[in-house]
């Protein structure tokens, strides 16, 4: 017998009654008097959770119910009744080791999915998206650049010719795919205050590549400012601003769902932890748009060391500028316009791999291309 | 008078918690609608008034469709905003446009998946309402934007002109919070039922306004004592780094028998930083619990008036115990809690905080609550899971 409340269909009043479960009948008990009964699995029982009180609705909607929660659950369990998906959670809920288990699958988990998970899965997204995804994406960037930090390019149209010529003839054959991109090549002047000028290059997701005039001008052979524009042919093939945008965006419907649970993440760094992410991610980038141009430059014969030459003296460059309060803006091989935004804070967070890193790989490269290799096997490379 | 009782407990909480969490994770968040339904059905469950418990009945399968959809246009929005920023801006207006009616659906869908001793509640106010309840704070916002712009303009863009601007939005803010409290409170209650039952308050804008000036001047006083403080402790700091703090760097670099290359005004300047960064850092906690304060009582004092204003069916009153202080402390030591144990202590605090602000409701029913009927619900349940879908809580206001 199991002592509680007997509502009738929808009605606040109540009788204090009891339920006999036998067998697979059931009996509701109003003061020794039998009021209702039936076939057990005519009853529908509410699951259970933690120890609130159990409603069991009788087919006539009436509602019995009881804070004799470890009787229901034994009757349920000797009729065999089904406890359901959520008598299964409730087992998990009951035990504290599977509570303080879950904490550490759970950092696993999301840990997990982060690091390997999301850019899987962005990639093949990315990858699948039509072209016309890519193009929407950059539209009216330059037209913007161009109106906001650009001027037009000082260098003479024999040196740009040049510099064109050599790319579409020889650097972008390099690539050969069933899906070309179509690369574009802009020189643009990009000057900060009165006499500094930024030396940097980037690729826009539609294929248009700008290169500033201080880059060229830094450059001291060839090889460098092929290798730049391989680099930046990376991204667009490999679709990074897509990704990017994927990445960006599962992670603000991931934290915001957290947020729907866990309200004071919101006062706690969401944006640094989001960055710091999004930091992650264009590292990973930048070192497969470096692979992609060393690759390249092995077939092309190009020195694979001189993307690290021209990177560092690009860093140089900045570096000695600095010192003259020019901090707004940063050499860097940036590929989308957003990155401009965080260039001030890659200062702290560098959004590139760690110098050592890819000066490691360059070396590896390098190593290749001294021997006479055109294809060059390195290790944690698929 | 009775008091409601809660009686969750945060270590039961913690493992509902946690294993939610991990279920949502688990499954890339299709869990997340049965989780949130266990949460409610948990802390309705173990509200109590004279003995019987309140109960929510929502499934996880109804809230699933309205996820669905809501998470539909949040991505479409994330992605359009990358992609198209004019269409976004149009989806966003979409939705604006529609937000007072899911606001609507969603008070709908809420009450009756709330039943106490058997009976549903309910919400009876129309959609008219909610676009009425919208409509004034919209109102009052474009006619202080056109006395603004006319100030400016008459004043020739005069530093007069901005003057008188910032000094009627200063009366104006705490007129337009006023406003937009009673309005929504008063939809909010007088639309509510439990079974046939109607709830209804009869609630005055000066009051609202009062409590609201009274909150939001302690506000500016707190938060000028607090800027005045730090102001003078950063003063004093400069005067004593400019003077005796550099002869005293001078004097130690001297007894360490250096001489000549000692950089006095770089340490200084060091010195400075240091001093301003931990001013700032008190600083800033300082004013999140100002700001902590002044919300506490303005919950308080709009919980008390009310709850005092508020009747069902005429026999049944309700009164708020709730005070500023002890709400306070309980927000920030649940900060404080969660932070210091990297989110662990997330139920606790929850449940914590739940629990005083439920057991500070009372209630009198002269004659029971016997005699209540459940209603049927008007509308089809297609469109009610449609106004979950947004997630708007907007019950928090009141209770």
């Amino acid at each position: 017998m199991i002592a509680g409340r007997y509502y009738l269909a929808g009605q606040s009043d109540f009788s204090i009654a009891d339920l006999a479960l036998q067998g697979d009948v059931y009996t509701i008990i109003i003061a020794s008097r039998q009021v209702e009964s039936g076939e057990l699995s005519a009853l529908r029982f509410s699951d259970r959770l933690g120890n609130i009180a159990r409603k069991i609705t009788l087919p006539n909607g009436a509602v019995f119910e009881t804070a004799d929660n470890d009787a229901i659950d034994l009757a349920l369990k000797n009729s065999r009744q089904t406890v359901g998906f959520m008598g299964g959670v409730h087992l998990l809920e009951r035990h504290m080791g599977v509570a303080i288990l879950s904490i550490f699958l759970v950092v696993g988990v999301v840990f997990s999915s982060f690091k390997w998970g999301l850019p899987a899965a962005s990639h093949v997204i990315a990858h699948a998206l039509p072209d016309e995804a890519n193009q929407a994406l950059s539209s009216n960037v330059l037209g913007f650049l161009d109106e906001h930090f650009f001027e037009q390019s000082q260098l003479t149209d024999i040196e740009q010719n040049k510099i064109r010529n050599r790319f579409f003839n020889t650097i972008v054959p390099l690539y050969q795919a069933e899906e070309m991109p179509q690369f574009k090549l802009h020189f643009r002047l990009w000057s900060v205050g009165d006499e500094m000028s930024v030396a940097n290059a980037f690729a826009l997701p539609s294929g248009d590549i700008v290169i500033t005039d201080r880059l060229v001008q830094l450059a001291e052979t060839q090889d460098e400012i092929d290798i730049v524009l391989l680099h930046e042919m990376g991204h667009v093939v490999e679709r990074h601003s897509l990704e990017q945008v994927i990445e960006g965006s599962a992670i603000v419907v991931a934290v915001s769902m957290a947020i729907g649970d866990v309200s004071w993440l919101a006062d706690m760094g969401v944006g640094v932890g989001s960055f710091l992410i999004s930091s992650f991610y264009s590292r990973s980038h930048e070192t497969e748009a470096d692979q992609f141009a060393y690759k390249l430059s092995l077939k092309g014969g190009i020195v694979p060391k001189s993307l690290g030459i021209i990177l560092g003296r690009m860093e140089n460059d900045m570096g000695m500028r600095r010192e003259d309060e020019c901090s707004a803006t940063q050499a860097d091989l940036n590929n989308s316009e957003a990155d401009k935004e965080e260039s001030r804070l890659s200062d702290y967070f560098s959004t590139h791999p760690s110098s050592g890193e890819r000066a490691e790989m360059g070396e590896r490269y390098q190593r290749c291309f001294e021997q006479g290799l055109t294809v060059c096997l390195v290790s944690g490379e698929d | 008078m009775e008091a409601l009782k809660f009686t969750g407990d945060g270590a039961q909480y913690f493992k509902i918690w946690i294993v939610n969490i991990l279920l949502t994770v688990v499954t890339l968040g299709i869990y997340y609608p049965w989780a949130k339904v266990r949460t409610r059905r948990y802390f309705f469950g173990n509200t109590f008034l004279e003995d019987a418990n309140f109960e929510y009945h929502a499934t996880g399968k109804q809230l699933f469709i309205g996820f669905v959809i809501s998470m539909a246009f949040f991505i479409a929005y994330i992605f359009l905003s990358n992609f198209s920023p004019i269409l976004a801006m149009v989806l966003m207006l979409v939705l604006m446009v529609a937000t007072p009616w899911i606001i609507w659906r969603s008070l709908k869908f809420n009450h009756r998946m709330i039943s106490y001793r058997n009976v549903r509640f309910g919400f009876g106010g129309g959609v008219g309402g909610a676009y009425v309840v919208f409509a004034y704070p919209l109102a009052l916002m474009l006619g202080f934007g056109l006395v603004a712009g006319l100030t400016v303009a008459i004043f020739k863009e005069n530093i007069i002109g901005f003057g008188l601007v910032g000094a009627l939005s200063l009366i104006f803010y705490p007129v337009f919070l006023a406003m937009y409290n009673k309005v929504i409170s008063h939809y909010f209650t007088n639309g509510s039922l439990f079974g046939q039952g109607k709830f209804s308050a009869d609630l005055k804008f000066k009051p609202f306004l009062m409590i609201m000036l009274k909150g939001l001047g302690w506000g500016v006083v707190f938060v000028l004592i607090a800027l005045f403080v730090f102001g003078s402790l950063a003063l004093i700091a400069a005067f004593f780094s400019d003077f005796s703090f550099t002869d005293l760097l001078a004097d130690a670099a001297q007894k360490r028998g250096k001489t000549g290359d000692f950089d006095s005004d770089m340490e200084m300047s060091a010195g400075m930083g240091i001093l301003l960064v931990a001013g700032l850092m008190l600083l800033y906690p300082l004013l999140i619990a100002i700001g902590f304060y002044v919300s506490s009582y303005l919950k308080a004092q709009h919980r008390r008036y009310l709850f005092n204003e508020t009747t069902l069916d005429d026999s049944i009153r309700f009164n708020s115990t709730l005070e500023a202080k002890p709400l306070f402390q309980i927000r920030i030591t649940n900060l404080l809690l969660v932070m210091m144990s990297a989110g662990i202590a997330y139920p606790w605090t929850k449940v914590r905080l739940h629990k005083y602000l439920t057991e500070t409701i009372e209630v009198e029913a002269e004659n029971g609550f016997g005699g209540y009927i459940s209603q049927q619900a008007s509308e089809g349940a297609l469109g009610e899971e449609l106004g979950e879908a947004f997630d708007i809580d907007i019950g928090g206001i009141a209770f």
